[in-house]
Order: C-alpha cells, then structure tokens, then sequence
C-alpha cells in the first residue's frame, strides 16, 4: 500500500513541476510587439498603419468632411432631419463625431509612436531607409497634433507608445506645448524624408510637403489663440523654401478645374498638388480603400446613375460663397453646381443644365461642384464611395501663405505677394467672351441666322444664338457650356473673337464681343494699398480658392473672425431664408465653440484631463 | 419512463425504510456471536414490493459477496458482528447489522427527490441532509415530459435560484441561463457545465438529448462552487447521463410527434387605411398618387373607398406556418455485475413556424462500466451530437446597415399590402421597387426567407474513461480523462433573391455572396481525485477529497467568403469563383491545472462542516495562480432530542451557512499580451493596390487576474409531517470584485478599451421552494412545486471615473444612441429616455389666425423648434422644466430585469394516468418594444410602410387622442420615450403533459414490460398585458440591455403525441 502512496506523491511532485511549462501558452495567431518590427517589410506595414488613420472614416475617410467644412461658412449639411450635431453646434461633449476625430487621431498618434520606438529595433536596415520612415512618423504625429491642437486647444502630448491600461490618468499640455512639438517633430522630419521628385507621388510625405505644412502651422503659431507673430518669418521661410526649390519644380497648374480632375484619376500633378491623402479602387476586389470625396460633398447623383456615379450630396453652398466671386471669376462656374444629373442611366456625366439662381435663398440651396465623379476612371464607379484623393497641400496655398506672412512682417505687401496672389487669381480667371452687343439688328430675318465666332485658342470657340424680333436680331447669347466646367460657351481667347451672322433669311445684322482678360485678376492698387487691405484679399482669395478643402475653419479660427463670421452669416440668412433650419447653424454658435469639447469618453476615464470652457 | 413512476410513487416511503433500518439496528442483540451462520432473505422494491435481482448482498469489509437471483433471494455466510451491505444502482444502499437473524428481508428505496436523497455534488454524491451548500436538483423527469429539444428550453422555473430566459423563439436560439444574477457585465455570464465530469465552459444545450440526463444538479453558492474555483462564479450545472443498471437488457424505445402552431398574426393595416395613411403621409409624392390613377375596370380613377374592398396581401400569411417536430429515442441498457452498459440514440427534428427555418440533431451515446476487480472499476463513455440549424437568424438583420427593411419580422409586417391599381403582383415581385431609397431596399419577405441558404452544422464528438481503485475500504483513486471535439461549420450563399445578395439593394456591394467557416474546438480534461471517508463510533464521519486536475482547451478558425459570384446557379460550391474575402484563420489556446481539497466533517448528521479550497492555475494569466477557498456549515436541528419533543410535526429543520469565493476567469486566452492586427487595407500608396498594415490592435493588461465572487447564503430547510411538506428558503449575497470589464481608455492611449480588473457588481437574493405532497391514496396522487426567486443587482463601481455604461439600441441608425445605463448604485440593465406623455392636444396651442396653431408659451417642446410643433404631435415630459425636451429631460423609463421569477409544477397521478402541470412566470420586468418604434407611428416617416391596426387609431382633428401621434408627429426622430416600454411579466403554462401507462396485462403478451401513451404541451397559453408576440424575449445582451424585442422569433405553442414502450 505504501507503494502507491509514494506513487501519487510522484506524480504530484512531477506535475506541480511541470505546471508552470503548461502552463506558458504562447499565441500563435497574433504578432507580438515583441518579434516584430525586425525587417524592412515589416517596417513597410507598420509605416502603413500610421498613414492609413488619415484616410481612415473619421478623419478624411468621410468624417473630417463633415466637421472641417458643415462648420465654416461655404457651406453647410443639408440633412435637415439630423438636428443635433458637431456641424450646426447643437451637441455636446458625448457627440460621436468628435470622439471619432479625438480617437482617431490619437490612435495615429500612438501609430507613429510605436513605430518611433521601434524602428532602430534592427540597426542592419540601411540607415537612410529607417530615416526616412522616422522622418514620415515625426511628420504625421505632428500633423495630428496639428489637427488636435486646432481643435481642442492644449491636448495631452504622448511621445511614446501607450504600454500601460493602468496608468492613463495623463494632464493636458499647454497649447504652446503642442505647437512646439509639432514644429520640432515637423523639423526634424524635414531633414529626413525624402524630395518630392525622387518619391514620385503625393501620397508619401516628401520635404515640400513638410516644409508646406510647417508654413502653415507656423501661421496659426502667429495667430489665435497663439499670437506668435515672430512666427510670420517662419512661415515664410519654409514657404520660400518650397517656392525657391528647383529641384522639385513646383507651380501652380495651369487650369484650376484640371487639379480636381486629377485627383480623381489616380495621377498625380507634383508641381501643383504636394500632397494628398489616397483613395482607391472601386470594391470590386478584396480592398475597401475609397472615400467620400465627391459622394458627400459634389453634385447629387442617383443610384441608378452608374455612369456618372451615385453621390449623396449631403452638403449644400451658401448665398455668401456664391456671391463671392467677382465675374471673370471661372472658379465659381466650377466650384457650384449649375447643373443637376438624372437618375437615369445616362452617359457619365451627362448633365440637366440648371439657369442662374433668382434669389438669395436659391443659392443657399445650390450644391458644390468641385467635386464631380464623372471624372473618375476606375470602373464600375463604386456606389458607396469614390476613389477620389483628397488634397493636403497645394502649391497655392503655399504661394498665398508666403503672401500672407510677408505681408505681415513687412506692414504690408511686398511685390513678390502681390504677384503671387495675382498668379493665383488669374490661373482661375476667364479668357472668354463676356459682352456681345448687336451692332446692327439687320433686317428680314425670318428665323434664327447662324451665330459664328472665330476660333478660339486650342479650339476652344465661344458659341452663342440670335434671338429675332420682328426680322431683326435683337441679342446674341452664349451657349451654356455642357460640361459644366463654365456657365457659357465663352471660349478662350486673347483678343475678342468676330462674330459672323450667317442665314436665318435675313441680312445685315453684325455684333461686336468683349472678353475677360486674365490682367483683369489683377488685385487693384486699393487692394494692395495696406497691410489691412491685402490681408482682406488673402482671406477672400483662400476662401474662393480652397472652397470644400476644409481649410476654412482654422483660417477663421487663426484670424480670430470664426464667431464674428458665424454671426454675420446667421443673420444674413436669416433675412435671406427666414426660418430655415440652416440659419442656427451659423446662429448656434456661441465663444465655446472656439473649441470643441474634449469627448466624454476621455473627460470621465483619464482624471487628469481638464474640459475645454463651455462644455461641462 | 419506468424510472419516473418508480421514483415517484417511491419518494415519500423513503423515511420509512430509514426507519426500517434504524429499528433494525437498535434491535442487535447485545449478545455478541462469533460463528458464522447462513443468513437467507429477499431483496424487494420499496414500495412495490417486487422481487430486485441482481442487488449485489456484501459482508462488509470482507470478500463474501453474491448477488440476488432472479426472484430477489440471496443466501449469504456471516457472523452474528458482520454488517451486510445491500447495493443496487439507483436504490440507497442498506446495512444491515446480522445479530441473531437469519433471515434477513430487505426492502430498498428509490433515491430520487426527497429531502433524503442523493445529492451529486462537485467530485462527489452526499445525501441531501448533510448538504451544507444550496445545491437545485433539477426534477429532470418532470421536465423530460415537456415536448422540446433541449433541457435548456425546459428548464425555465424548475429550480429557484436559476433565471432562464430565451433569446428568443428560433428553433438553436440557446437561452440565457443565469444563476443567482448575472455576475459580470461585459463577460459571459453562462454557468460552467460539468457532464459526466467533464468541464465545458460554452455548451451547447441543443447538443444534448434530454432522454438521456439522469440527474441535473445546480451549484449555486460559493460553498458548493468553490471546488470549481476559478470557474464557478457564474453556478456550476452538472449533468450526468444514464448508465447501464445490472439486470435483463431493457429496450427502450420512445416516439413523438409534435406541431407548433403559427404565431398569431399581428393586425395590420387593411388596404384602406394603408392608402388613408399614405395620403396624410404624403400626400402629393407620385408613389401616393398612383393609389387614384385611372382604373380600366371601374372605367374611372380610383378612390380611397375603393381600397375598403380590396383583400391585399398580408405576408404574415406566408411567412408563418405550422411547425412540425418529431423526437425519436432508443435506447438499450443492462448489465451484469461485472459490465453494465447503456446505448442510446435519437433523432430530434424541428421544422420552425418560420419558413426555411429550423433545428435537426442526431445523436448517439454509449456509456460502459466494467469491473476489473474488487478494487479495481474502470469505465468509458463516447458521444456524439451532430446538430444542424438552418434558415435566416430571425433577430439579426442580414445586412450591417441599419436600414428599416433589414430585419425580417419588420419586414414583413411593414411590406404594403397592396400596389397601385393592382398592377404588380406584390407576392411575387423580388422587391418593392417604387419603395427602394438608396439606403432602403426592401425585398420581398417571402421570396428572401425561401432563398435563404444558411446553416450551421455543429458536431460535438466526446469520450470519456475514468478508473476507480479502491486503495483501502476508505481510500479511493478516481481517474477521469476526456476529450471533446467540436466542429462548426458555417455555411451561407446569398443569391440574388435574397436581400444580402441582391442585385437591386443599393446597399449590397458584394453582389451574389457568401462564406464558409469552420471552428474547431479540442478540449482535454484530466481530473484525478482521491476520496477519503471514515467513520468513528458511528458519530464522526470525515469525508475528505483531494483533486489534481488539467484541462486544456484550442480553437481553430479557418474559412473564406467569395463576392461577386458569377455563377448564381452552382450556389455555394461556386464560391471560389468570385472574389475572395473576409478570409480568416485563427487559433488560440488555453490551458488550467488545478489542485483541490474538500474536507466534511458530519458529527451523527447533525452538525456538518465543509471547507473546501481549490488553487487553479491558469494560461491566460501572467500571474498563473488564485486561490479560491469556501467553508459552510449546517445544523439539522430536527436531531436534537429537544426539538423533536417541542416540535413534533416537524420532521426536518435544517439551519445552513456558507461563505465562499470564486472566480471568473471568461477573458480571451491572450488578454494580457500585446497583439498586433494584420489587416490587408493599408494605404494605397502611388495610386496603386493598397498594401497592408500592422498595428497594435490591443494593448494587453499584463496585471489581468480573475474575477473574484464572493458569496454569502443563509439557507433553512423546513420539513412538516414526514417531509411531507418541505419548504426550503435561501438568502444570499454575491459580490462580484475585480469585475473582468471590458474597460473604456481614454482615447487619447490610441485604444478604445480593454480588459481589465475594474468595477464592482453586487447581486442580492432570496429564494424559496415549497414541494407538497397534497393527496396521496393507493390511487391518486397529487404533488406540487413551488418555487418563486427574487434578485436585485447593483453595480458598485465601474472603471474609475465612470458613472454609467451606456448601451445603444439597436433599431436604425438615427435611434443609435443610449437606451440602457448601468449606473453606480443601480441595477444594470435599466432603460432611459423620456417620459411620454400622450399628444399635444388643441388647449396646449393659441390659434393666432385660423388654422394656425402656435404652441401656448409656458408649455414645453418636444425637442423640435416651437413653430414646427402641431396638434397631436407627441409630447414628453420636461423633467427640469426649462421649456424643452432635451438630454436633461432622459430619465429610468424601464427595468429589464425582473423582480421575481418562479414555476409552479403539479403532478397528479391515478392509476396508470399521470398528468404534469407547469406554470411558469416572470413578474416585474419591462420590455422595450421597439416593433412599435416601427409600426405604430412610423418613427421616420418612410414612404410606403404599412403599419399595425393600432395606429388606425391616432389623433387627427376628428379623432383627438392620447394614444398614437398624428401622421408624421412623431417629434424629433431618434428619440426613446417610454411610448414603447411594456410591462414584460407573464404567467405561463409552460409543460401540460397526460401520460397513460398501459396495464401490464395487456402487454405482457407482446413481450412488453411498458407501453405508455403521452400528450404534452409546451407553451399552450400565456397571460401576459406585453402587445409584442411573446413577452419571454431578450434578443440583445441580456446583462446590459435585456428585455429588447425588435423582430424577434416568437415561442409558440407546441402540442407532441408521444409512445414509448420499454421490452
């Protein structure tokens, strides 16, 4: 019997020993930081996870559309059932638009900095390559916090990998905190990454791109909440930077409708479009990379559409962006939608072309344009999505942000401003026929003569009909151009074109043109007269230029206008369309909304954060 | 069946055969003999008083042994010292003391269901008396009678303590079992299984065949449980299934067939006010006018009084049908002394009153016990349940998107009963053209539910072996191995008649579509125990237990979907031929060794000690190893000489205590680890194919450890004339600490959540149950059972900071917003929103021209803008009177949970009839009913839906009610009010079974020993004021939302013929 006492003791002391081995499973099915980040396609992936959060949906995947341009004054969400919202600031600190952006960006935040602690992990990896990836990781962590500080004011800085679920409990930095990161981060990356022509596309983080948007937060350094105004002159040295580089070449593209439509096709306009968060395909693969550029913000399409390709059109212009442009001003032509598309299946962009607005309230009902789905080439066109980019940094604005800063530092407009914003203004001015006057009616007219301009440059000819009253031709109008890229057939020309009248039975009627002509964009010498004045300039010129880029909002917040412009607009519309559910969307907005609240989820579980004024 | 009368008619002779035994034993003569001399006798069957063969006659502590003969007579040698022991399977064991007797007759009890039986415990059996825990048995002969699949569907009431509410009626829905109230928020709440000693942690109620449990028992307080340590927490239930009995081999075979009676409609609309309602909806939109288009038959344009004579089609019609289901049982048991053996089989098949929908299960069970020597006993078991369900999951949309359209239920009651003009034929048309939106497509009902190819195929493959040595006469080794393999395989194919495959839904972009999956679940248990029990001058018996166990537990994960199909005809074997997605492949692992020691001390049955205390060590922990310890103690007062004088109808009086704790350890096997997520969608760098992306997916709590649930239970044990009326009554306290919560991070970590130790829950409760025996005659007999349970949770504390846990609704998307808290210093599971109070009515508005009518200034908005606001719109009550109805104004509108739940069970008997009557309630709970978000006010206001009959009643100017708004009045759209909160209690008549035993004498010719005749009911009526189609309905979470019906399958009545016949 004793015998199988000492058994039983063996087999206790042999399993009390083995338990512990037995016990240490080890996952097979997941990566563990620990054994990873070891090889160059494993550094490619996880460089991957930190760019994927901007084009992730609640950033530029579909949410930051809605909460960076619904909230300025170009335009607004048309979904008037959605009473409450970030958009109309009718929500508060639960709202989840803005914990999605809040845990976004934080998410890529703790992206870039695992990547960050991480990357060194294997010194074999050729140096230059881990540098650029680190340069890329500094960069978009700033650019996060760039988007959070704007945002949300001072906001926690975490500069590491987040290892702990315990200790969490972490204070907000100060507002200044944040910009100085960002500018060190920024500046440091700078150095590291890559020229924007040895990279090839604009998806990937080049030096123009880091040098464009360290100009730009050293803008909002120099204005609210910062009011940093040594900041001017950094802003315009990294501007310059990016103007004076030969090597990448850049300039504005020659025609502005042309840099949308590039946007749409998967090219790429380096000079013009420095960089840009990608989309992709159509979902008719394993991938699910598209956005909402141009589904949410362009003209509506129906689903039975699939040429041109469905477009929800959530969003709606305001009478103040359409009355904006002065004429010659090609830029609204293609930033409104004149037009509306059937629901038809009918050729891709195929277009029922719409008159003029005849009220102020009209407009507040028109669509933006900017965005048109009928220029994507990935086909089928995907009915819940498009593939369409969406722009960063432009070349533009980095030309109108030189101008604004040396306008600042100098008290007033240098030459070189002035010609900037005069590039810019003229790149989207018509060269077309404006005025036709009837010189001589002629007589006998029995039905409408054949109106005929002469050619225009590239072929491209104003065409245009007589109106005949009793044998005579009263008045010659343009044709509507079609492709809704201008309002008319105007044509392109540098001098006015002839008109010949031809046919219609009768004889003798002849007309004289008048066209736009680019000098005509030219700022005025009153525009130009003052620091005050050419500021004014700057800030309508980036509002016609950048109209649903969503750069709108931190340029109001940055110029300290955001509630003063809220205001204005809610009492202009209401005049114009009184008791509209749009009107409160400007009227709601009240000094809390300098800032939006720190989201509940955070206010409640991370004791040390303290909530934004308002919100409580 | 046999077994059930026997045990029945058996329960209450028990006492007698113990007072049998005692007279027997205080009659030894003091006189002490030391020859041996041969003692004869017969065995019989109390109280039948027929012959037992087989009962095995035992000198104890010797190897003198025999067995009785077939007409129950043993002849045996032994001294006038020796104790003779008598031991059948299934009878309590007797000991009779030889003295100066020669003949010794013994009559031996059934050891079912009364105070005096056999409890099986964790790594054990005591006699109820000396249980020191609150243990349920769960009368499984009863509940064997009710017509369903599985006991997890009978088993609601049975047992005070245990809360059984289904999901909802889909024939494989497994309801939600909880014991003694939820102790966790976010993790499982399922009790830990243990069948035939084998732990199962996620079992499958449906897998098991009800005919072959032979005893259920419930743990339920931390005394009891806390041999399962860091598995208890949650109750433990343990099943054991039959074995072979020694004697003839019995045949067994059983036969039902049963129907499930449609759901009763819902009234809807007629065509006339269909089109009434379309025109007050919108009125001037052409889908509204087509309804007044030109008619060729009339020879003139429609009317709406045209509509009053048109039938329309009412898809309920054909949806709903008659279930069908038939069991099939055989079995073959038997034995020898040596090899006892059970082999079963069945076949259960349900056609579900939904079409295309329903539940098979094959199963089979063989179960060997061999005895190698005197000490040596060994024995194997092997199952196998292959179940398959199929047909669309009811309660689940079959898309993501939160459309109206997507649930099935909804659907059909909201598809228009009639088209314009009559021209399309809305019964056949795949969807309702006119209706589709970009983000509403509504497919017919019908045609999607008949093209709906979806099924989940489980097959659980067990085996079991286990070696008894018996060391010494009170030392015993147990060995037990097993190892269970599940399969899951899913299996679905979308065409395009079905709404997740359709061409024409705007909102399917996967074209024709569908995936397989496989799980594959191995588990391994090993449980060796060593049993000790002594008694010392009769008095003191220990009984100590000392266990080494391991268990381990792997899953794999394959399968793949393929979209855009080409080939919709080659249905799911043309899967490869589209593009391949959401492909998975997944394992994961976990493992446990535990040590644990149970010691009782029972001084003469009338004080009781039990300390237990186990030490689990688990993989999923850094920091392997909790302790988890429970001691409890009992008084059986009723022994007490004092008591029995001053107490004589009194035959039991028990008084017991117990303190333990337990764990929870339901996490993910690696929850303390980092993980990294591969996903293939990255970034599309260079305009080109996306390249993937690797990211901390969850940041891992290495500080993880068990959930820890500390239990109190006052329990007292009441037995009036001869047990004859027992009630028994618990009182209990569970604190749950360290509650395992899946966490809210402040964001700014870059994680949303994680597991970790936080929070506090706590679970008050009181329990009783009454069992009587009302009539008892040669002929007719009358039982009953009541049991009735009250609990109350409280959440204590949550993640730090935290003073609630929101859960969303899930109705449309607009309507995504809170309707549950868990709050701090309430129950979890409340439901919040506004109080709904009726409609505005003309007296709450100045009419400044006629017709229009301007809300009176001192009387609140509903939350919509003060102009907009109209007669008959709904109104809400503006809790902080500050004008309008906001997010200050959300309040408790609704408890999920109810305040008590209970069963009421009667057995009569007369003769060879027998009849089961089952009452089974739920008082005080709320449901949500989120139906009539939809169909009584249309909450969006979409076009073209029909709505219940009710709503034909709403306030209009002729007809100013409180009951339903106006046409489009429904206030701000998303709102929750207590419009739609029901009072959820009901009563029902759970189980009505009849039973005729046909007398012997017919039978016997035909080689039978039993044939009876049965006809049982399950859910034959229910009172209950709930408007829904069934109130015992919680199609979501049932801890943090309960009690949410929104297109749910409905319970409905089953009636089951059944034969059985034993030879």
């Amino acid at each position: 019997m004793k015998r199988i006492y000492y058994l039983l003791a063996t087999v206790l002391l042999v399993s009390l020993g083995s338990c512990k081995k037995y016990l240490e499973t080890k996952p097979t099915d997941f990566l563990n930081p620990s054994n990873y980040y070891e090889t160059p396609a494993q550094l490619e992936f996880a460089r991957s996870s930190a760019y994927n959060m901007l084009g992730a949906s609640q950033l530029w995947g579909a949410w930051g559309l809605y909460l960076f341009s619904w909230s300025a004054d170009a335009g607004y969400m048309n979904r008037s059932s959605l009473t409450a919202g970030p958009w109309n600031y009718n929500y508060g600190s639960a709202d989840t638009y803005t914990l999605g952006l809040w845990s976004n960006l934080f998410n890529g935040i703790n992206r870039a900095n695992v990547v960050l602690d991480n990357v060194d992990k294997n010194q074999e990896i050729e140096q230059e390559y881990r540098d650029k990836i680190r340069g890329e990781m500094l960069f978009l962590r700033g650019y996060y916090y760039f988007i959070l500080v704007q945002n949300f004011g001072g906001v926690p800085l975490k500069l590491n990998a987040t290892s702990s679920v315990i200790d969490v409990d972490i204070p907000r930095n100060s507002v200044k905190e944040v910009y100085d990161q960002i500018i060190k981060d920024m500046e440091t990356a700078e150095a590291l990454v890559p020229g924007i022509v040895a990279i090839g596309n604009a998806g990937e983080i080049s030096k123009s791109a880091v040098r464009g948007l360290l100009a730009r937060v050293n803008l909002h350094m120099a204005g609210a909440p910062l009011n940093d105004a040594t900041r001017y002159a950094e802003a315009s040295k990294w501007a310059k930077m990016v103007i004076d580089d030969t090597e990448a070449g850049h300039a504005l593209n020659s025609s502005y409708p042309d840099i949308f439509k590039t946007l749409a096709q998967d090219r790429y306009d380096l000079k013009e479009s420095i960089w840009e968060v990608e989309f992709w395909g159509n979902r008719q693969d394993q991938f699910t990379e598209t956005g909402y550029t141009g589904w949410i913000n362009g003209p509506a399409v129906g689903a039975n559409n699939k040429n041109t390709g469905r477009a929800d059109a959530y969003m709606n212009i305001t009478s103040k962006f359409y009355d904006a442009f002065e004429p010659g001003d090609n830029r609204k032509w293609y930033s409104i939608a004149h037009f509306s598309f059937s629901n038809a299946l009918l050729p891709s962009g195929q277009k029922n072309m719409v008159s003029l607005p005849t009220s102020q309230n009209a407009k507040n009902l028109m669509k933006p344009g900017k965005w048109r789905r009928e220029y994507e080439t990935t086909l089928p066109k995907f009915d819940r999505g498009t593939p369409i980019n969406f722009p960063l940094l432009r070349y533009t604005d980095v030309l109108l942000m030189y101008a604004e800063a040396e306008n600042e530092i100098n008290n007033g407009p240098t030459q070189a401003a002035i010609r900037y914003v005069n590039d810019v203004r003229q790149r989207g001015w018509s060269t077309g026929v404006h005025t036709i006057t009837v010189t001589n009616g002629g007589s006998g007219y029995t039905g409408a003569p054949t109106v005929t301009f002469s050619e225009g440059i590239g072929g491209n000819t104003a065409t245009g009909k007589a109106t005949i009253v009793n044998g005579q031709v009263t008045a010659i109008t343009l044709d509507r151009d079609l492709t809704g890229v201008t309002y008319y057939k105007e044509g392109d020309y540098s001098a006015p074109p002839t008109v010949t009248i031809s046919g219609g039975g009768g004889s003798g009627a002849a007309a004289t043109t008048a066209i736009y002509r680019k000098t005509d964009a030219n700022l005025t010498s009153a525009q130009t007269s003052s620091k005050a004045a050419f500021l004014a300039v700057i800030q309508d010129e980036r509002f016609r230029e950048f109209n649903f880029e969503y750069l709108r909002k931190g340029d109001l917040l940055r110029w300290g206008t955001f509630l003063e412009v809220n205001q204005d607009l809610g009492n202009r519309l209401q005049q114009e369309s009184p008791g509209a559910y749009f009107v409160k969307y400007y009227s709601n907005v009240t000094p809390r909304d300098l800032l939006m609240p720190i989201p509940n989820n955070e206010v409640t579980t991370n004791l040390a954060i303290v909530q934004n004024p308002g919100w409580n | 069946m046999l077994k059930i009368y026997k045990s029945s008619k058996g329960r209450w002779q028990l006492p007698f055969g113990v007072a049998m035994l005692v007279f027997l034993v205080s009659f030894t003569p003091e006189r002490a003999l030391s020859q041996t001399k041969t003692i004869r006798g017969t065995v019989t069957e109390s109280p039948t008083n027929i012959p037992l063969p087989g009962v095995s006659v035992r000198v104890k502590g010797t190897q003198t042994g025999t067995t009785t003969s077939a007409n129950g007579n043993y002849t045996i040698m032994a001294k006038p010292t020796d104790v003779i022991v008598f031991t059948f399977l299934g009878l309590k064991t007797q000991e009779i003391t030889v003295g100066t007797k020669t003949t010794i007759n013994v009559a031996l009890a059934g050891d079912a269901t009364s105070l005096s039986e056999v409890v099986v415990i964790g790594y054990g059996t005591v006699a109820k008396p000396d249980l020191t825990g609150s243990v349920g048995v769960v009368p499984v002969d009863d509940m064997a009678k009710a017509p369903v699949g599985s006991f997890a569907d009978a088993l609601a009431g049975r047992v005070a303590g245990v809360k059984v509410n289904a999901t909802d009626g889909q024939p494989g829905s497994s309801p939600n079992i909880v014991i003694r109230g939820a102790g966790s928020l976010t993790q499982s709440t399922s009790p830990l299984y243990v069948i035939d000693g084998f732990p199962v942690e996620d079992p499958d109620p449906e897998a098991i065949n009800p005919e072959e449990i032979e005893s259920m028992t419930i743990l339920k307080d931390a005394s009891s449980t806390a041999i399962y340590g860091s598995r208890g927490a949650n109750g433990v239930i343990l099943i054991t299934t039959k074995r072979g009995k020694v004697g003839k081999p019995v045949v067994t075979v059983s036969s039902s067939l049963g129907f499930q009676s449609a759901p009763e409609p819902v009234e809807l609309m007629s065509p006339y006010e269909f089109v009434k309602y379309q025109t007050e909806l919108n009125p001037n939109v052409s889908t509204t006018l087509a309804y007044f288009g030109f008619d060729k038959t009339l020879g003139r344009q429609r009317t709406l009084e045209d509509y009053r004579s048109i039938e329309g089609v009412n898809f309920q019609d054909h949806v709903l049908r008659t279930g069908a289901q038939q069991i099939h049982n055989i079995a073959l048991r038997g034995g020898t002394e040596q090899t006892r053996y059970s082999v079963s089989g069945s076949i259960f098949d349900q056609k579900g009153t939904i079409i295309n929908t329903g539940l098979d299960r094959y199963n089979g069970r063989v179960n060997i016990d061999q005895t190698i020597s005197n000490k040596i006993k060994a024995g194997v078991s092997g199952n196998y349940s292959g179940v398959t369900q199929w047909g669309q999951i009811i309660n689940q949309g079959p898309l993501t998107t939160g459309n109206p359209t997507s649930m099935v239920f909804a659907r059909t009651w909201m598809y228009r009963p009639v088209a314009p003009l009559l021209t399309d034929n809305l019964l056949t048309d795949l969807a309702d053209d006119e209706s589709t939106t970009s983000s509403d497509h509504r497919i017919n009902p019908f045609i999607d539910l008949e093209n709906q190819h979806q099924y989940n195929r489980t097959n659980i493959l067990d085996g079991n072996a286990y070696v008894t040595f018996d060391i010494t006469k009170d030392l015993q080794f147990k060995s037990n191995a097993g190892i269970r393999h599940k399969r899951i395989d899913q299996e679905y194919f979308f065409n395009s008649k079905t709404s997740q495959g359709s061409l024409t839904n705007p909102g399917n972009t996967n074209g024709i579509n569908g995936r397989v999956r496989s799980y594959l679940d191995k588990s391994f248990s090993n449980e060796n125990t060593l049993n000790y029990k002594k008694t010392i001058n009769n008095d003191h018996t220990i009984t100590a237990l000392g266990l080494f166990a391991i268990n381990s537990f792997n899953r794999t994960v394959n399968g793949y979907g393929g979209r855009l199909l080409p080939n919709e005809n080659l249905g799911i074997d043309g899967l490869d031929e589209g593009v391949a997605f959401n492909p998975i492949s997944s394992a994961t692992v976990n493992r446990m060794a535990s040590y644990a020691a149970r010691l009782d001390y029972n001084y003469k049955s009338k004080y009781i000690l039990t300390g237990t205390f186990r030490a689990d060590g688990s993989s999923k922990f850094v920091d392997h190893w909790g302790y988890f310890p429970g001691a409890a103690l009992a008084w059986n007062m009723h022994k007490e000489g004092f008591f029995a004088k001053a107490f004589p109808a009194v035959s039991t009086s028990k008084i017991r205590a117990s303190y333990g704790s337990n764990g929870n350890n339901r996490v993910g096997d690696f929850a303390t680890y980092p993980s990294l997520n591969q996903v293939l969608d990255g970034y599309a760098f260079n305009s080109s194919a996306p390249i993937g992306a690797i990211y901390v997916s969850a940041v891992g709590n290495p500080g993880l450890q068990w959930e820890k649930v500390n239990t109190m239970d006052l329990g007292y044990e009441l037995g009036l004339f001869k047990d004859r009326i027992t009630l028994e009554a618990d009182l209990y306290r569970k604190s749950t600490e360290n509650l395992l919560l899946n966490a809210i991070l402040p964001p700014s970590t870059g994680f949303g959540s994680a597991v970790k130790n936080i929070g506090k829950l706590r679970n008050d409760g009181m329990e009783f149950t009454v069992n009587s025996v009302n009539i008892s005659n040669r002929d007719f007999s009358w039982e009953s059972n009541v049991n009735i349970s009250f609990n109350k949770n409280k959440v204590m504390a949550l993640t730090r900071g935290q003073q609630s846990l929101p859960t969303n609704a899930t109705y449309v998307s607009q309507f995504n917003r809170p309707l549950y808290l868990a709050e701090i210093g309430k129950s979890a599971g409340m439901m919040i929103g506004y109080i709904w109070e009726g409609n505005y009515q003309y007296s709450d508005f100045d009419e400044t021209s006629p017709g229009v009518y301007v809300l009176k200034p001192g009387v609140p908005t509903n939350g919509n803008a003060r102009n907009v606001i109209q007669p008959g719109d709904i109104k809400y009550r503006d809790l902080d009177k500050d004008g309008t109805v906001d997010d200050s104004d959300i309040t408790f509108i609704g408890r999920g949970t109810p305040i008590h739940t209970g069963g009421f069970a009667n057995n009569f008997s007369y003769k060879g009839l027998s009849l089961n009557v089952f009452l089974q309630w739920s008082y005080g709970n709320d449901i949500y009913n989120a139906n009539r978000l939809l169909l009584e006010g249309n909450s969006n206001g979409y076009a073209l839906i029909n709505q219940f009959a009710s709503y034909a009643n709403r306030w209009s100017p002729e007809n100013q009610t409180n009951a339903n708004y106006r046409t489009r009045g429904q206030g701000p759209i998303g709102k929750h009010s207590s419009r739609v909160v029901e009072d959820g209690s009901y009563l029902r008549l759970k189980t009505i079974s009849l039973n005729y035993s046909i007398p012997t004498r017919f039978i016997k010719r035909a080689y039978l020993s039993n044939l009876s005749l049965n006809v049982a009911a399950q859910n034959l009526a229910t009172w209950t004021n709930y408007s829904g189609m069934d109130p015992d309905v919680s199609a979501r979470n049932n801890v943090l939302s309960p009690g949410y019906d929104y297109s749910s399958y409905p319970n409905s009545p089953t009636i089951a013929f059944g034969l059985k016949a034993s030879f």
